[in-house]
């Protein structure tokens, strides 16, 4: 049988219905006479490609005297694409539709099928034939497990004697076929009986231009007065040999973050008169992705860079806890100071935890974007993953629900690590 | 592409921000002195903006890397 492929990246979920919508859905009645035969005529475009081994469900059929089958025929253009039958049960009056192996509803143009369902023995009230849902037939009459693709393969598994190892009555030439996600990098599986999705866990970075832009994350509670902190955060300089600012600045002598200043990172613990400024020059001299990591953990404070400790120099004492002075947590943007960054950032997370070592691989996984969920990131802004991306919210994705407002307009990339 | 453009503190009020990729007032970015700050736009300049010398992305990040406009505070 074929191996399922291994994506740095992956995340293999259940399968899945992606969202679809219409152009154009209708369907019409072919007549009212009680008793009748009854050709129904079903149209329908959707706004992307539907692609072999989707459903498509219609329902509001009810009032059919037709009984339930298995292989209720249809007919039109379409049936081409759906196969000579489709699934009809008369309690809920619907009718499920599968694209055939091998094709696909297209977007663009109209697809046409029809078939017949018998009218109601006895009509009264005025209500003849078949009874479509009260408000009319909409798109809302459809649903079912669609898939979009803008590739879709055919692969054939054979064993070394080249005979067809699978066989099934939706796939009876042993196909398996494999789809890309149209907007997305997800990967598709078709087993012969079931889609599968193998979701890309990362897909959008923030574009900071290093003049002014950055994203606020408001005052971040859980953070003010913990024992223990971190921030990770991914960065792609536009210039070789920067690295990321990002943290919690409200005044100089109130702070937990990092500071990029003429080839040297700067990781700020202060609270008052007591303060610990951890530098490092260890940065990666290229304009490549690369994962950063501070830890503040029972006053041991270091810097990690694609998941190693790097050295440093300590100065000063670290307090006991991170202030409590009320100030913003931000990103690209070394707190209320001016220093900013020019370049993609991805993923930053804040902890009020103590993370280890080994907490900083995991984080990093090889250099790819994981999902850090089971640390309890106190912060967790994904720059445009799993969110919405058509306002200027970067939903805080950890526990402490601090939003991010892209501020001085930083822009969503599709660049990611 | 984007372009720049420094104005004098005073002119703040006269920014449509509709027209500019800046936030609000409340988060302009001001020189050390506190008497310029800047405006970022894609495209044709906004009339507002009228008679400004327009800076490139490169041209405006070496303007503001200069301590007129970046404090010598490390941290």
């Amino acid at each position: 049988m074929f191996v399922l492929p291994t994506f740095g990246l992956g995340v293999i979920g259940s399968p899945t219905v992606p969202p679809e919508t219409f152009d154009t859905a209708t369907l019409e009645n072919g007549g009212n006479g009680a008793g009748n035969d009854n050709t129904l005529t079903f149209t329908v475009n959707p706004s992307a490609s539907i692609s072999a081994g989707s459903t498509l469900t219609i329902a509001g059929l009810t009032g059919s005297q037709t009984s339930d089958s298995g292989s209720l025929t249809i007919g039109g253009a379409g049936a081409a694409i759906f196969g000579s039958s489709a699934d009809w049960t008369q309690s809920s009056g619907t009718l499920v539709l599968t694209v055939a192996g091998g094709q696909s509803v297209p977007t663009g143009s109209d697809t046409v099928i029809t078939f017949t369902l018998t009218n109601p023995a006895t009509t009264s009230s005025g209500v003849t034939g078949i009874t479509l849902a009260s408000s009319g037939f909409t798109t809302a009459n459809i649903s079912g497990t669609f898939l979009n693709a803008v590739a879709l393969f055919n692969v054939t598994t054979r064993d070394t004697e080249a005979n067809i190892l699978s066989s099934t009555p939706t796939n009876p030439s042993g196909e398996v076929n494999i789809a890309f996600g149209e907007d997305t990098n997800d990967f598709y599986i078709y087993d012969g009986s079931a889609w599968y999705i193998y979701k890309d866990f990362n897909n959008y970075s923030i574009n900071f231009d290093g003049t002014d832009d950055y994203i606020d994350c408001g005052v971040i509670t859980g953070l003010q007065g913990a024992s223990n902190g971190a921030i990770s955060v991914w960065i792609k300089p536009d210039t070789a040999g920067q690295a990321p600012n990002i943290g919690y600045r409200p005044s100089a002598s109130h702070q937990f973050v990092l500071t990029f200043v003429g080839g040297t990172l700067y990781f700020g613990v202060r609270n008052g008169s007591t303060a610990n400024i951890y530098t490092t020059t260890a940065i990666p001299n290229d304009t490549n992705w690369h994962h950063y990591v501070a830890t503040f953990t029972s006053g041991t404070t270091k810097i990690y860079i694609d998941g190693s400790q790097v050295a440093g120099t300590q100065s000063g004492s670290n307090p006991s806890t991170i202030s409590s002075t009320s100030g913003s947590f931000m990103i690209g943007r070394n707190g209320n100071d001016n220093k900013y960054t020019d370049g993609l950032l991805d993923e930053a997370a804040l902890f009020n935890i103590a993370l280890s070592a080994s907490d900083v691989t995991d984080i990093y996984n090889g250099g790819v974007p994981n999902d850090i969920s089971s640390l309890n990131p106190l912060g967790w802004w994904r720059m445009g993953d799993n969110d919405s991306r058509t306002d200027t919210t970067i939903t805080d994705q950890g526990s402490g629900s601090n939003n991010g407002a892209l501020t001085n307009g930083p822009t969503f990339s599709t660049t990611v690590p | 592409m984007r372009n720049y453009c420094i104005i004098n503190s005073d002119e703040v009020s006269s920014v449509n921000f509709d027209q500019v990729a800046e936030t609000s007032a409340d988060t302009l970015r001001y020189s050390i002195d506190g008497t310029q700050t800047f405006v970022k736009y894609e495209g044709t300049q906004p009339s507002f903006l009228s008679g400004k010398q327009e800076y490139t992305h490169s041209e405006i990040l070496a303007i503001l890397a200069t301590d007129e406009w970046t404090s010598d505070d490390i941290i």
